[in-house]
């Protein structure tokens, strides 16, 4: 049970590591704020100010990590008061079961995508070059001619089009099971 | 905590198999309204777990202790399977769709992980030919 919830973990923190480097985010910083705020100690939730002599990252990085976060439905702010000045602070928390649903959001997400390309796949025949290897859809090679329009190639008719749709199904089949299981073990049967 | 919810809570504690409901309530000398407004109250807060039984023709609760790491706030959903498709990590992933400028049907990013995953089918295929 905890295995596997570590594993869940580590999963987790590679997506925020693979996000913020494409969003140009230090990534390790990112995951090092993720565990700061997941982190059991963190009830009450950490202001930006709070988190700033906490890693020694600059304001604004940690800012931009937030709202990576968030975007992501990771984590989620707490509106409130400044003990002293009274002005407006954001508490940053994770509602870690809001988390777990986040995920399996993003995994649907996942899943639909691959289904839009299947149909494409099934929809379309295809056409190769054989030299740079660039696919056309039937119509795109209609208005080239059949010829590849950056080699001057004839294009060939793309016999590995089933083995594409072929492995869109066994990974769509393999994600709709999990994410079943997921939701089962998430909110019961 | 009401030093109610802690007895109880060491009597759900130190029953093996969970208690039933109706029981407890007997055991701390409630009434049965009382006693499920009590249990509700501790499943709120995450303490405890309740599985709907039948004793006697009677629908129940059998309680379990949920252990201080509780399930609920746990982080379970892994996303190591779906780490290595594009999508995943993909920044425009809300903005992606058909006959849209980032459209799955023609993503490079989607082709490439195609192209690779039927390239590691076939040399697994040569694999177990070659054995």
């Amino acid at each position: 049970m905890s295995r596997t919830s570590e594993r869940a973990v580590k999963s987790l923190e590679r997506l925020i590591h693979d996000m913020a480097e494409k969003k140009g985010i230090d990534p390790d910083k990112a995951v090092h704020v993720f565990r700061l705020i997941v982190s059991p100690t963190n009830s009450k939730g950490l202001s930006d100010e709070d988190l700033e002599p906490l890693t020694g990252y600059k304001q604004g990085e940690i800012r931009k990590i937030l709202r990576l976060l968030y975007d992501l439905r990771l984590a989620t702010y707490r509106r409130g008061r400044h003990p002293k000045t009274g002005s407006t602070r954001y508490y940053w928390v994770v509602d870690r079961e809001a988390l777990n649903t986040s995920i399996i959001r993003r995994k649907k997400a996942v899943l639909e995508k691959l289904k839009t390309r299947l149909e494409h796949e099934r929809n379309n025949s295809f056409y190769v070059c054989p030299q740079d290897g660039s696919r056309y859809t039937f119509d795109e090679a209609f208005d080239y001619e059949f010829v590849c329009p950056r080699c001057g190639f004839m294009l060939e008719e793309d016999r590995s089009s089933s083995d594409y749709a072929r492995a869109l199904e066994e990974e769509i089949a393999r994600l709709e099971e999990e994410i079943r299981r997921d939701e089962k073990e998430i909110f019961g049967s | 905590m009401e030093d109610l919810e802690k007895s109880a809570l060491t009597l759900i504690k130190n029953s093996k198999d969970g208690l039933l409901q109706s029981d407890l309530w007997k055991m701390l000398g409630l009434d049965s309204r009382e006693g499920s407004r009590l249990v509700i109250r501790l499943a709120k807060k995450g303490l405890i777990r309740r599985e709907q039984v039948m004793v006697n023709g009677r629908r129940t609760y059998r309680l379990y202790l949920v252990e201080s790491d509780s399930s609920a706030k746990r982080i379970l959903v892994d996303l190591t399977s779906i780490l290595d498709i594009p999508c995943t990590t993909c920044p425009y992933i809300e903005s992606c769709g058909p006959g849209n400028f980032y459209d799955p049907a023609t993503c490079p990013l989607m082709d490439s992980w195609l192209e690779a995953k039927l390239e590691n089918r076939s040399r697994l295929e040569r694999m177990s030919l070659r054995y």
